[in-house]
């Protein structure tokens, strides 16, 4: 072997020696600071720096092999130890290739004594350690002292408590459409708020026992499972919204909301016919067509009929459907049918009303039925003579009276006419038995005009004293005038014992009036003075025909009540004590303010209670406030995330859609302008 | 303006207008036993129309089957949210009669699933006491319509006060005749309509 082969081989025996003493410099350094703490007790969290201080002791020791890279280093290390070398080493390491430098080299056995030397200096670290190993095993333990015991009891609670905190660490949530649905299944993790069809398997699960959970759905106890290492929840998506409350035994809860989506039911147009009709002859055929869609699957449709014959209070009615059709689940569709009118054997006066009828296919709370407008073909009766469109209706009083008014007429223009071949005893015979007429006409005038007016009939029945009561024809005009001059006011109160008039024939009053004029001239025997007011009085009555023309419909006068002369009418009394002044304001309404103004107030202290507290009110919200619903669920998770920016935003949308109005504050000027 | 006016409700479908006389002599009755503000005549009101709003008390009759636009869904619907009351009575008296049928089927759908009203409903208590429930009216005694006589009305509450009260009893034929004739009678008839008109006032 070479002299430079036996210094390289040197080299690498002096890494591994100093490599060594640096390890049980280590270890050394350990054992010994460890049996420091143990024996004095110390709090444990004096390991760090045992551990921090061994690693610098033996990183110091391990600084001396930085030398050793260099061969020089080396040979200047083996020269001090054999003088005798001369240099010649160190020249060999330097790159001088010499027969005579390496036999001066290879002359002395340096590296035995370089041997020994490495020994040497592992001797002492190695007895250190041994000494400090020895001395761990003989050095008493110290008793825990009660700062460590509660630092030991606190760790391990958090440790149980980060056990059982784990039960509801993660849970996730499968939801399984109903089958009708044919949807996939939905996964969600850590969800706050479950959506689904009504009649959804809904799977809550999570890591952990079974028996660390307890389950509660709008206050019932829900079984959890124990699924392998994790537990399962069941259940299935309400018909109505509901709270799902997950309590752990380590004192900590979870809310999931489940929002039931529902199902809507066919929207359904009726495209043909388009408007309701009326025909003189059902016959022939009816084309039909309605325009059908549905949120999920139609199941089928089909239009229904119903005829309605009768009249009064005696009605028949005959149900059927035609034009069914199957859809098989598709969203949307039409459905085309025709009628046959001659079939349906329509009367006059029957009535057909047709619609269209969509079922979905929704076999859990359904099926969801809807319907379109339904439309009406009248058959129109023989004696609807001014318009098909309306029932006939009896024949107001009025036109009763202009028959007889116009038989006077004539009646007395004949009497005028046969005056000059009449004597006067004859004449005044005949021209009072026209007045007695008149009178009587002009009574059944009357008993329309005070029936409407509300006032006793005339009292002049059997009596030749004309004036209505205490009022004469001119005040009774007047107050009819006055009556009718002021718009909207349909009754006019009077004074005294009198009765309320109420003025909406002014025409027949004035043909009541002129009646009295002509009976006046036909009682004292001169018809052709009586013409004239008998006409007036034949103009007015046709006005009030006319007037009475306007309801076609054929709706029955209206029955005035004397309110007046009703209360005087009652005899028992009823019982007012339960009666109970109605709120102003929704209790509802007033009820969620209040409660969502306690949770704004909860936020500052404790922001997760507010959130959950937000989410019971979406689920009470979930049934007849949407909208609130939704924002109060932007509210709960703008506070789960902490986010300060979101929640005054999320804030003011619950409280617009809690409904609270703006409020106008002192000092504000009031906006009156127009856009 | 008198604070109460009775309205009875026009609708496109059926005959609407079947007891004109009923609203005089509700009118009557309601001044008759009470000292409540009411206009001697009645007023007559499409349910589509927005004016529905102004009267607290709507009553809706009719012997033909009934199907609402959807205007008048709309606008019942929104009526029902404000606290109206929709008084609705078969004229058929005829549970298995079509005006039963169809009206039930449009109110489901308007306010929801109608529902049998006990007879110790405040209704029977707001101004008459009624210990027995809705009174009995003579059609039903005299075994018209589907010769039956029912025990209770129906109804859907929302916040604790009725909405909808639906009747089979045919009101309508017991209370269709001129107030003026009510001196023949024994017994008025009507004083359930006071209860009614009280309740819808009240409550």
């Amino acid at each position: 072997m070479t002299a430079h082969a036996r210094l390289l081989r040197l080299q690498r025996s002096l890494a591994i020696v100093i490599s060594l003493r640096a390890l049980l410099a280590g270890i050394a350094i350990a054992t010994g600071l460890f049996d420091v703490v143990r024996a004095f007790g110390l709090s444990s969290l004096n390991f760090i720096f045992v551990a921090l201080a061994s690693a610098g002791g033996a990183a110091l020791v391990a600084t001396k092999l930085r030398p050793l890279r260099s061969l020089s280093r080396v040979a200047l290390w083996v020269e001090e130890r054999t003088p005798s070398l001369r240099y010649s080493l160190v020249t060999i390491a330097d790159g001088v290739a010499s027969s005579s430098l390496e036999a001066q080299a290879l002359g002395t056995p340096w590296w035995d004594e370089a041997r020994r030397a490495m020994l040497r200096s592992l001797a002492l670290p190695a007895l250190v350690t041994t000494f400090v190993v020895a001395l761990t095993l003989v050095v008493p333990i110290a008793q825990p002292t009660v700062a460590d015991q509660r630092v030991a009891t606190a760790s391990r609670a958090v440790a149980e408590a980060a056990k059982v905190t784990d039960v509801l660490a993660v849970v996730h949530v499968a939801v399984v459409p109903p089958s009708y649905a044919a949807r996939p299944t939905i996964t969600v993790d850590d969800p706050t708020n479950v959506e689904a069809l009504v009649g959804s398997t809904i799977t809550v699960s999570g890591k952990g026992e079974a028996s660390r959970l307890t389950a509660f759905a709008d206050s019932a106890t829900r079984s959890v499972a124990q699924r392998g290492s994790g537990w399962s929840l069941a259940l299935s998506m309400p018909a109505r919204p509901a709270l799902v409350r997950l309590h752990s035994t380590a004192g900590r809860d979870r809310l999931i909301v489940l929002a039931p989506i529902a199902d809507a039911a066919p929207a359904v147009t009726l495209v043909i016919p388009a408007h309701d009709t009326i025909v003189r002859r059902a016959i022939g055929s009816l084309a039909l067509h309605a325009q059908l869609r549905d949120d999920i699957g139609l199941r089928d449709a089909s239009f229904e009929l119903v005829v309605s014959s009768g009249a009064g209070e005696n009605f028949t009615f005959r149900t059927t459907t035609i034009g069914h059709a199957a859809f098989g689940g598709r969203p949307d569709g039409t459905l085309d049918a025709r009628v046959s009118l001659d079939s349906l054997a329509l009367k006059p006066g029957d009535i057909l009303q047709l619609r269209a009828v969509a079922r979905d296919l929704n076999n859990v709370t359904g099926p969801g039925v809807g319907s379109s407008e339904t439309r009406a073909l009248r058959v129109a009766r023989a004696d609807e003579y001014d318009s098909v469109s309306v029932d006939a209706a009896p024949p107001p009083e009025a036109e009763g009276q202009i028959l007889s008014q116009r038989m006077l007429i004539d009646l007395t223009t004949a009497l005028v006419k046969r005056q000059a071949s009449l004597t006067r005893p004859l004449l005044v015979q005949e021209s009072q038995r026209l007045a007695d007429d008149q009178r009587k006409l002009r009574k059944r005038v009357g008993d329309v005009v005070f029936q409407r007016l509300g006032a006793d009939p005339l009292a002049e029945e059997g009596s030749d004293a004309p004036e209505p009561g205490k009022l004469t024809p001119e005040e009774v005009l007047k107050r009819a005038d006055a009556a009718t001059g002021s718009a909207g006011a349909n009754v006019m109160d009077v004074e005294g014992d009198e009765t309320p008039i109420l003025a909406i024939n002014k025409p027949l009053l004035e043909a009541f009036n002129a009646m009295w004029d002509a009976g006046r001239a036909l009682e004292v025997g001169e018809p052709a003075k009586a013409l004239p007011p008998m006409r007036i009085a034949l103009a007015a009555i046709q006005r009030a025909r006319q007037a009475e023309r306007i309801y076609l419909r054929g709706r029955p006068s209206a029955v005035i009540v004397d309110i007046a002369k009703a209360r005087l009418a009652g005899k028992d009394k009823g019982v007012t004590s339960i009666r109970e002044p109605r709120m102003v304001i929704d209790p509802i309404v007033r009820r969620r303010s209040a409660t969502f103004e306690r949770v704004t107030a909860l936020i500052p202290g404790d922001p997760d209670a507010a959130a959950d507290s937000l989410l019971m009110m979406r689920v009470e919200a979930l049934g007849d406030a949407p909208q609130l619903a939704v924002a109060l669920d932007d509210a709960a998770r703008a506070i789960r995330k902490r986010d300060n920016a979101a929640i005054p935003l999320v804030w003011a949308r619950v409280r617009r859609a809690l409904g609270g109005a703006p409020e106008q504050r002192a000092g504000i000027t009031p906006w009156l302008g127009t856009p | 303006m008198s604070d109460f006016v009775f309205a009875t409700a026009q609708y496109e479908s059926g005959d609407w207008d079947s007891a004109p006389l009923v609203p005089a002599n509700i009118i009557d009755t309601i001044a008759r036993y009470t000292e409540i503000n009411v206009a001697p005549s009645g007023v007559i009101v499409p349910l589509a129309s927005p004016s529905l709003f102004r009267y607290p008390l709507i009553y809706m009759t009719g012997h033909l089957p009934v199907r609402f636009s959807s205007a008048e869904r709309t606008n019942l619907q929104r009526y029902a949210e404000r606290g109206g009351l929709l008084f609705v009575d078969d004229h058929n008296h005829d549970i298995d009669g079509t005006f039963h049928k169809t009206a039930m089927e449009e109110l489901t759908r308007v306010y929801g699933p109608v529902k049998p009203l006990p007879n110790t409903h405040p209704l029977y208590k707001s101004f008459f006491v009624f210990e027995e429930g809705p009174p009995t009216t003579s059609h039903e005694l005299n075994g018209w319509g589907d010769n039956l006589v029912h025990k209770t009305l129906s109804g859907v509450e929302r916040n604790g006060r009725l909405v909808l009260l639906y009747s089979s009893k045919d009101y309508s034929s017991e209370w269709n005749y001129h107030p003026e004739n009510k001196r023949f009678l024994s017994v008025d008839n009507t004083k359930f309509a006071v209860n009614l008109v009280v309740y819808a006032l009240t409550r």
